[in-house]
C-alpha cells in the first residue's frame, strides 16, 4: 500500500468529498416507514378547539333546557286532549305544574275572514249539532269580544289534522277563557298553521297569576331580544391577542445559526402580544349566515429575549440576523444578562368575516365565525444588541408593507337592550410573514386573541 | 453522480417532488442519497445514527424543496441541507452540546503539517476511522477540510471560540495518525 504521502487534509477530501455510500430499495422502504411515523402530530390547538367545542355544546344544551322549559309547557299545553262534553263548558282551565303552582291557559282561535260567521250572542255558548257535519263553539275573548266558530265534525267529510297534523275526528280544545288581567299576562305567542284547517290560525297564550306565580318558567329571561334575521349592525370593539412567533430561515442562511441558537438556549424566549381596534358592519341571513366587512387598526409586539449562559452573544445585525457571536471572557460579568430584540409593527386592516349562528334562549346567541384581514403594516422600531456597550440601540427596520391574517372562533353575544348587544368570542389567528421576503430569516404569528365588542343594531 | 439530472430536468423534478409526487420523491431519493449518505457518514459517530440523519434530512429536503431555485446544481444545495441538518441534529443532542461548550480551549496552536499516504486507506475505511473521533474534533475537521470554512465561521456556526476551533481541528488530525498509527496503516 506505498503511495505518496500526502497532507491528511488533502487525503480526506480527495477520499471522501465525492464518495457515495451503497443505497438500495430498501433504504427507501426504510425511509416511507420512517416518513409515516413522522407525520405531523395534532397540535394544542386541535384539542383546545374541540374542548372549546364540546364547552360551548354542553352549554348550548343547558341553556336551551333552562330557557326552554317555558316552551316544553307551552307544547305540552297544545298536546292537551279534547275535553268531554261537559269540560268544554268550564270556563277556566288551570294546569297545575310539579311544583303547584297555577298556570292559566288560554287558547284563542281566530278566523279569516269569510271563513267563520261570528255570533254575536252575550254569553259562551257551544252548539253542537251531531251529524250535521258542523259544530259551532263560541267563546268570549279576555275583551269581551264574542266569537263563535265552526269546525267540522267527523262526519263533514273535512275530518282531518289537529294542531299536530293527527288525523283525527276530535277538534282540540277549542276556546278556554279565564277571567284575567291582560295587563298582567306576559304572553308568548305562536302561530301555528293548521295544513289541513288553513283558514284557521291559531295563538296560545300563557299568562301567570300575579306575583302569586312561583313557576320556574318565570324564571325566564325577558323577551326575547335576539334580533331578528336580516337586521344589519355595526360592531365596533377592541382585541387582545398572545401567542409565539415562529421563525422560519432559509436553508444555509446565517439565520439558521440564529434558529439553532434559539432552539439550544432554553433561555430564549420569543412572545407576541397583539392589541387590536376594530369597527364592522354586518349583516344577517335567515338561516343564521352572517357576513361582515370594516376596518382594524392593530399594534403587535413582538418580544425575543435571549439569555447568555453559554457565555457567547449575538450581535443582530440591521436586517435581524447574527452577524456573529461575541465571546465573553470567563470570570466577566455579563450585564445585561438577558437582552430583547423587540419589534413594533402597525397595521390598518380591512377585516372580512362569515359565520354561522344560533339563539340559544330569549337573549342569547352562541356561533362560529371565520375572518380574514388584509391591508397594510406602516412604521416598525427595531431594537437590537450594540456589540461595544452590551446594551439596546434603536435600529430601522424592514418589515413587510403588506399585511394578511386569517383565523376564526367562537362568539357569544348577548343582546341586553333591544337594539344593543355585548359580543365576546375567542379566536385563533395567523399572521403573514412580518418582514420583507428578501429577509433571511421569517416571522409568523400564531395569536390566541379575546375580542370583544359592541354591537348595534340598525 | 451517476443519474444525476441536468440542471432544468432538476428543477423539474425537484417542483414534482414539491407537489408531493411519490415517484419522483423516490426517484430523487435513489439519485441523491449514495452522496448524502457519505455526508451522514463523516457527521455521525456510527452506521445507525448516519442512517437516522439521513432520514431526517431526506424528510427536511422534501420539506423544503419548493424552495429550490435551481440557483445551483440540486447536488449541492441538497448537500447543504444535509449538512445543516446534520449540524442541527448534533447540537440538538445535549451531551454532544454539552461537549461543545466545554471546549474552551485558548491555548494558540501552531500548524502542524501531517502528511499519510495517500492510498493508506479506502473511502470505508476512512469513514470509520473519522468516526472514532470525538464529536467536537470531527465536526470541526468535517467543516474545515470539505465545507472549507474558516475558523472563524465554524466558531460562529458551533458557537465555539476560533482557538477552540483552531485546537479541535489540531487535535482531530492528531488522532487521526495516531489511529493510522495504531492499526498499522502508517
Amino acid at each position: 500500500m506505498a503511495g505518496t504521502k500526502r497532507h491528511i487534509d488533502q487525503v480526506l477530501r480527495d477520499k471522501l468529498s465525492k464518495h457515495q455510500a451503497p443505497i438500495g430499495e430498501a433504504d427507501w422502504d426504510a425511509f416511507v416507514a420512517f416518513q409515516d411515523a413522522q407525520k405531523p402530530r395534532r397540535k394544542p390547538i386541535l384539542y383546545w378547539s374541540a374542548a372549546i367545542f364540546v364547552l360551548g355544546l354542553l352549554s348550548s344544551i343547558l341553556l336551551w333546557n333552562f330557557f326552554g322549559s317555558t316552551d316544553a309547557k307551552l307544547n305540552s299545553n297544545k298536546r292537551t286532549p279534547a275535553p268531554t262534553q261537559s269540560e268544554q263548558g268550564a270556563p277556566e282551565v288551570n294546569n297545575t305544574t310539579s311544583a303547584g303552582q297555577e298556570i292559566q291557559t288560554q287558547e284563542i282561535q281566530t278566523n279569516k275572514p269569510g271563513s267563520v260567521p261570528e255570533s254575536t250572542s252575550e254569553t259562551p255558548t257551544e252548539e253542537v249539532s251531531n251529524g250535521t257535519g258542523t259544530q259551532q263553539q263560541a267563546g268570549q275573548s279576555p275583551k269581551g269580544e264574542q266569537f263563535v266558530q265552526e269546525r267540522p265534525t267527523a262526519n263533514s267529510g273535512n275530518e282531518g289534522s289537529g294542531m299536530d297534523g293527527e288525523t283525527s275526528t276530535e277538534w282540540p280544545i277549542v276556546a278556554r277563557f279565564a277571567p284575567l288581567n291582560l295587563s298582567s299576562i306576559s304572553p308568548r305567542v305562536l302561530l301555528i298553521p293548521t295544513p289541513k284547517w288553513g283558514w284557521f290560525e291559531q295563538a296560545y297564550i300563557t299568562a301567570y297569576t300575579p306575583k302569586s306565580d312561583k313557576d320556574s318558567s318565570k324564571k325566564t329571561l325577558p323577551l326575547a331580544k335576539v334580533r331578528p334575521p336580516m337586521t344589519p349592525c355595526i360592531a365596533a370593539g377592541f382585541v387582545y391577542g398572545f401567542g409565539t412567533p415562529q421563525l422560519t430561515v432559509p436553508q444555509g442562511e446565517q439565520g439558521e445559526v440564529h434558529k439553532d441558537y434559539e432552539a439550544r438556549e432554553k433561555e430564549a424566549k420569543a412572545k407576541t402580544t397583539a392589541f387590536r381596534f376594530f369597527a364592522q358592519y354586518e349583516y344577517r341571513l335567515k338561516l343564521g349566515l352572517e357576513f361582515g366587512a370594516g376596518l382594524q387598526f392593530s399594534s403587535v409586539t413582538q418580544v425575543r429575549s435571549y439569555s447568555f449562559e453559554n457565555r457567547s452573544i449575538p450581535f443582530i445585525g440591521l436586517d435581524g440576523k447574527i452577524i456573529s457571536y461575541i465571546d465573553v471572557p470567563n470570570g466577566q460579568p455579563v450585564n445585561p444578562t438577558v437582552i430583547e430584540s423587540r419589534q413594533n409593527i402597525y397595521s390598518a386592516t380591512v377585516p372580512l368575516s362569515v359565520g354561522y349562528a344560533r339563539n340559544i334562549g330569549s337573549n342569547l346567541r352562541l356561533g362560529i365565525r371565520a375572518q380574514g384581514n388584509l391591508g397594510m403594516n406602516w412604521s416598525k422600531s427595531y431594537l437590537s444588541l450594540d456589540p461595544k456597550t452590551l446594551t439596546e440601540s434603536g435600529r430601522a427596520g424592514n418589515s413587510n408593507p403588506f399585511s394578511a391574517s386569517y383565523g376564526g372562533g367562537l362568539y357569544g353575544e348577548y343582546f341586553y337592550l333591544s337594539k344593543w348587544s355585548l359580543r365576546g368570542s375567542l379566536d385563533w389567528t395567523a399572521q403573514n410573514n412580518q418582514y420583507k421576503a428578501g429577509n433571511s430569516y421569517n416571522l409568523q404569528n400564531r395569536f390566541y386573541e379575546i375580542r370583544f365588542s359592541l354591537v348595534r343594531y340598525l | 453522480m451517476d443519474g444525476l439530472p441536468a440542471h432544468s430536468e432538476a428543477l423539474e423534478l425537484a417542483r414534482a417532488c414539491a407537489r408531493g409526487d411519490r415517484s419522483a420523491q423516490k426517484q430523487l431519493f435513489m439519485q441523491l442519497a449514495p452522496r448524502m449518505k457519505s455526508v451522514c457518514l463523516r457527521y455521525a459517530h456510527d452506521a445507525e445514527q448516519a442512517q437516522d440523519y439521513l432520514q431526517e434530512g431526506f424528510i427536511r429536503l422534501f420539506d423544503k424543496i419548493d424552495s429550490y431555485r435551481g440557483d445551483s446544481a440540486l447536488e449541492t444545495w441538497s448537500t447543504r441541507l444535509f449538512i445543516n441538518n446534520c449540524l442541527t441534529l448534533l447540537k440538538r443532542d445535549k451531551k454532544v452540546r454539552e461537549q461543545m461548550t466545554a471546549l474552551d480551549d485558548n491555548a494558540d496552536y501552531a500548524e502542524e503539517t501531517i502528511e499519510v499516504d495517500e492510498d493508506i486507506l479506502d473511502a470505508y475505511q476512512w469513514l470509520e476511522i473519522m468516526q472514532e473521533l470525538p464529536v467536537g474534533y470531527r465536526t470541526v475537521l468535517n467543516l474545515f477540510v470539505f465545507e472549507e470554512k474558516g475558523h472563524k465561521e465554524i466558531a460562529e456556526i458551533l458557537g465555539i471560540s476560533e482557538n477552540t476551533s483552531k485546537s479541535q481541528l489540531f487535535k482531530a488530525r492528531r488522532m487521526l495518525k495516531e489511529l493510522l498509527t495504531q492499526n498499522g496503516r502508517d
